[in-house]
This record gives C-alpha cells, sequence and structure tokens, in this order.
C-alpha cells in the first residue's frame, strides 16, 4: 500500500482540490498543462482543467478543449469524488509483484480517469462503488514493480533501469479509496 | 468519390510465410517470403510492384526498410500504423494511389517473429514504455493490452448480462474453425470448461480468451480492376472500406461497449451498397473473445449488447448461423503482434474458393473488420467476386 496524502478534517465538503480558487490557464506559462497538473498533483492537489467555451472538463490535461477546439480553459480543484466505471484485477506471480487491480473511474466532473482502488480486496471492487480520490506521495511502488524490473533488466542496462525507476518514484500517484459519506 | 471508388481495385495475389513458428528467420525475412509468394500468386514480376503499404509493431521507419530489403523504388508509400487494424486501412489510400495513378501494383505486408525472436513481446513491451509512454495509464501497471480489453468486458458483462461462457463460446467456435485448416496453429480440442478454467490473466479474460503470439506474416497484392481482369486469380473487388478512430487510451475511450467500428462499419456497407444481412462470411479480429461480440454489434449483425447470445449455442462455429472466422481466427489460427493481413487473406481465399475443408459453398460477399491498439482504431472492408460489383 502507498501512503495516502493527509486530507484535512472537513476536506471532502470542499474537496481534496478545493483551494478556494481558479485558475486561468495561461498560455505564457513556462510549464504546460500537464507539468501543471503535476506540480498540483506533488503538492496533495487534484486538478481538472474546464473549459469556458463549452463548460466541459477535461482529462488529460490539453492545450486546448477536445470537444471544442476553445483554448480558453481554466484549471480548478476537484473534490476527487467519483464512481467505478469498470474494473479488472492484473493477475501476477508474487514474484512478479503480485496480484493488482486497476480501475476506471468516472469523476463527478464528468471525466474518467485510470487508477485503482485501495482499502478493499480486490475482488470486491465492483462497477457502481462510490470512491473518493487520494493522492500517494512518492515514494510508492507504481511503475518500479519487480516485474517491471525484471522486463527492464533483459532489455536494457541495469544503470538505465535504476534511472527509469528513480525518475517514476519521485511522482505522486492518483488512486481512490471506498467514499464513506460518515467522513464528509 | 466514393462511388467511383467502390470497386475500382481488387486484390489479384496473396501469400503467407513463417507461420507459427519461424525459427531461424528474421521478421524481414519472412515478410519477403510472404511477398514474393503474393507477388508469384498474382502472376505479377517484382519490377511491376510500384506501390507499398506496411507497418510495423516496435520499428517507426519500418516502410523504408522493407523498400530497402526488396529493392523497391515505390511511387506510392504509406507507412501509417493503427495496430492491427494497419493493413485494412491501407486498402483506401491504395485504391486513391491506384485510381490517381501514382502507382499500378500496391505490395501490403506484414511480419513478425515474436515468438521466436530475442527480443520478444516483453522487451518490446518495455521498450515500449519507454519511447511513447502513456503517463496517465502506464503507473497503474496494467497488462497491456490484454487489461485494456478485460476492462471493457467486464464492462459488457455489467451493463448486457454478457456471461464469461458466452466469451468462452467464441473461443470454442474458432478452434472448430482452426480444426478444418492445416494452417492453425492450435487444433486440438477446447470447451467451454476448458476457456473458463484456464489461467486468468486480467479478469475476467483468461489466456484462452486472448489470441496467440505466434510468428507470421502475410502479404497481399492490389491493382485497379481493370487490370485484375488480365491476371490469373480470380479478384477479389474492394467493394467498400472505411477507418474510424477516436482515442488511444482505454481510459479515453467513451463507451467500453461502442467501438468506432459502427462508423467504420457503416460507412464501409454504404460504400459498398451491401449490409451485414448480405454477407456471406465474415472475418473479424479476434484479439480477445470480446472483441467478436462487440463487432457482431458494432457492424449491426446484431442489436447492442445481444453479442452473447448471439455466438451462444455454437451460432458462429462450423454449422453455425453466421460464418464468423474461418480460419481459426486470431485465436486459434495466428496472431503475430498485428493479425488484420490475415483477415483479408482468408477472406479473399474463401472468395476464391481455396480454403478445403473449411470452404464456404458460397462464399461470395465478404466483410472483414481490423482492430488495434486497445479498441482505438476500427478497420472495415467488404470485399466481393466479380459478380457482387
Amino acid at each position: 500500500m502507498c501512503s495516502s496524502a493527509a486530507i484535512p478534517p472537513g476536506a471532502a465538503a470542499g474537496g481534496l482540490g478545493a483551494s478556494g480558487r481558479t485558475l486561468v490557464d495561461d498560455p505564457t506559462e513556462s510549464t504546460g498543462p500537464a507539468a501543471r497538473y503535476e506540480r498540483a498533483l506533488a503538492q496533495g492537489t487534484l486538478v481538472l482543467q474546464r473549459c469556458r467555451g463549452c463548460a466541459r472538463h477535461i482529462f488529460h490535461p490539453r492545450v486546448l478543449c477536445p470537444h471544442c477546439g476553445s483554448t480558453d480553459l481554466e484549471t480548478q480543484g476537484s473534490r476527487g469524488l467519483g464512481v467505478v466505471y469498470s474494473t479488472t484485477i492484473v493477475r501476477r506471480r508474487p514474484e512478479q509483484g503480485g496480484d493488482i487491480q486497476v480501475a476506471l473511474v468516472d469523476l463527478d466532473e464528468g471525466v474518467r480517469v485510470m487508477s485503482r482502488v485501495e482499502g478493499l480486496a480486490a475482488d470486491d471492487v465492483k462497477i457502481g462503488l462510490r470512491v473518493q480520490a487520494q493522492i500517494c506521495k512518492p515514494p510508492h511502488r507504481a511503475f518500479a514493480s519487480a516485474a517491471e524490473a525484471a522486463d527492464d533488466a533483459k532489455a536494457s542496462k541495469a544503470s538505465k533501469v535504476a534511472e527509469a525507476a528513480e525518475a517514476a518514484e519521485i511522482r505522486p500517484l492518483l488512486v481512490f479509496t471506498p467514499f464513506e459519506e460518515m467522513s464528509a | 468519390m466514393k462511388a467511383s471508388l467502390r470497386g475500382s481495385a481488387a486484390i489479384v495475389g496473396v501469400g503467407q510465410a513463417g507461420m507459427g513458428e519461424a525459427h531461424g528467420y528474421t521478421e524481414m525475412e519472412i515478410l519477403a517470403q510472404a511477398a514474393n509468394a503474393a507477388v508469384a500468386d498474382a502472376g505479377l514480376q517484382w519490377r511491376d510492384i510500384d506501390g507499398i503499404c506496411t507497418a510495423s509493431v516496435s520499428s517507426p521507419m519500418w516502410v523504408m526498410s522493407v523498400i530497402e530489403y526488396l529493392g523497391l523504388k515505390p511511387g506510392f508509400i504509406d507507412g501509417t500504423m493503427l495496430g492491427g487494424s494497419s493493413f485494412i486501412a491501407h486498402l483506401m489510400p491504395a485504391m486513391l494511389a491506384l485510381e490517381a495513378g501514382l502507382c499500378q501494383a500496391v505490395l501490403i505486408c506484414y511480419g513478425s517473429t515474436q515468438r521466436s525472436a530475442v527480443m520478444g513481446r516483453a522487451q518490446i513491451n518495455a521498450a515500449r514504455r519507454r519511447l511513447d509512454p502513456q503517463p496517465f495509464e502506464d503507473p497503474y501497471q496494467l497488462f497491456n493490452p490484454v487489461s485494456s480489453y478485460a476492462l471493457a468486458a467486464t464492462r459488457h458483462m455489467h451493463q448486457y448480462g454478457t456471461t464469461r461462457e458466452q466469451l468462452a463460446e467464441v473461443a470454442v467456435a474458432a478452434r472448430r474453425w482452426a480444426q478444418l485448416n492445416p494452417e492453425a496453429f492450435m487444433r486440438g480440442p477446447l470447451s467451454v470448461d476448458d476457456v473458463l478454467a484456464a489461467r486468468m490473466v486480467s479478469d475476467p479474460l483468461t489466456v484462452r480468451d486472448c489470441c496467440l503470439v505466434t510468428d507470421g506474416a502475410g502479404a497481399l497484392v492490389l491493382v485497379r480492376a481493370d487490370r485484375a481482369r488480365t491476371l490469373p486469380q480470380k479478384p477479389a473487388y474492394v467493394l467498400g472500406q472505411a477507418t474510424a478512430s477516436w482515442h488511444r487510451q482505454i481510459s479515453a475511450m467513451p463507451d467500453l461497449c461502442v467501438t468506432a467500428a459502427t462508423e467504420s462499419g457503416r460507412k464501409a456497407f454504404e460504400m459498398a451498397g451491401y449490409g451485414p444481412a448480405d454477407m456471406d462470411q465474415v472475418q473479424l479480429y479476434d484479439a480477445f473473445t470480446l472483441n467478436v461480440l462487440l463487432f457482431l454489434e458494432d457492424l449491426g449483425f446484431c442489436a447492442k449488447g445481444e453479442g452473447g447470445d448471439f455466438v451462444s449455442g455454437g451460432g458462429i462455429a462450423p454449422g453455425g448461423h453466421t460464418v464468423v472466422n474461418t480460419n481459426g481466427g486470431g485465436l486459434s489460427c495466428v496472431h503475430p503482434g498485428m493479425y488484420g493481413i490475415f483477415l483479408l487473406i482468408e477472406a479473399v481465399r474463401q472468395l476464391r474458393g481455396q480454403c478445403g475443408a473449411r470452404q464456404q459453398a458460397q462464399a461470395n460477399l465478404a466483410v472483414v473488420h481490423g482492430n488495434g491498439g486497445t479498441l482505438s482504431s476500427q478497420a472495415t472492408a467488404v470485399l466481393g467476386v466479380a459478380d457482387t460489383l
């Protein structure tokens, strides 16, 4: 299990990413929307873009709206609440890191993200389950599994593997846990 | 434009090589063997080939490597890479090029030794994650492509009550067809229970819900219809073709139960002037059992959600109500990373009446449907004999 970002009490009412601010994407910024998303995640905040042209939310982050083509986008904190749209369990031998659950989650804002649901047995993650976003701070095991390392070791030099694993390790990871109304 | 393109070109030569296991041969070598067989089958010489379409799972500049190896100086080149559907998608630009006079004979070809090669699938996948990262999916360690299709299967089961037994029926039907095909890689007995009891790869798909990992190469030659009539083989006219793609990653697919085959199929049938009910044979890209259900639904052979019932009780097995994947498919015949070219080859052989024990008495109209990526690209072609023009 990865460690979750601390969510302050009452945060669910305002939302995981609610900062009270809406940032209008500035094309002159020195980093693009993907880097800004990563940066917010690293700071414990889930943000989503919303198109001011067609009022729809966007994921993954982009420089223009895939629905209407507008570049007039704003970035908002997300409450991080959603519903499991589909789920699978990747079956792996223990030496490959063991079974791992993968889910597609539909956020209330109307966008879908790939993730996984923690805090439940993989078999108990069902379509329709109400879930709440958590942000895993590094170090987490994503991308640097034994299986991946073994794969890579065959194809590449050990130093390259270590380098890639290190780069992957520092990325925060969006995961979900079952949403409990009482905690809200 | 499309009306004039309908039937304007025909497949006049097909060839295969290295089917199953091609120990000691490179993928380029078996590709060249298949291409050579296709050119000979067409009754042409290498100097006649002046157009080329190909794609590779691992090499971005593959088309130039093929040009070099075969010694071509083509007037038309297409290296579009849409995954397994590529070779069916290549038909349209090739037809346009033939019609525009850019070239006189197009070779469409593919080869892979992913089963026997030193750099196998696991290594290619690892390298790909570096060269072509999917940063919003890769960290979750899904086992692609299986897990993406598994997510779609879970959803289809939830939404329409599709069962694992119904998915297994697709694998069993493919095996029964393969038993009629001496070229098929897996021909042993297979039951629904065998499929259900096989090793789970990514729930709900077991290893028997997944296509084979084999070697193999396939090639075909496309010429204008007027020239096709002068060549030795019975021409397989391209009556309709369309390609559609709406996403790359499975997490970006709007509805996991509805593919872009709804668009490519509608357009291809419209161009051909035929519908699903007219088809004598149906060749569908069965990378996973679920795919066959999705494509039967999306191409209009049954209503959305009814794919499971459609395939039940041997519906698509030999002797069933619909003739589907007569070579044994990617599930039991051959699947060297990308399978689309083999769908076309099987359809052409059926149209010509060259399929031996699995030959259909009436096989004059075929729909051939290819899929690529993670349900990401969909390419449909309608092929027919001269009487269907």
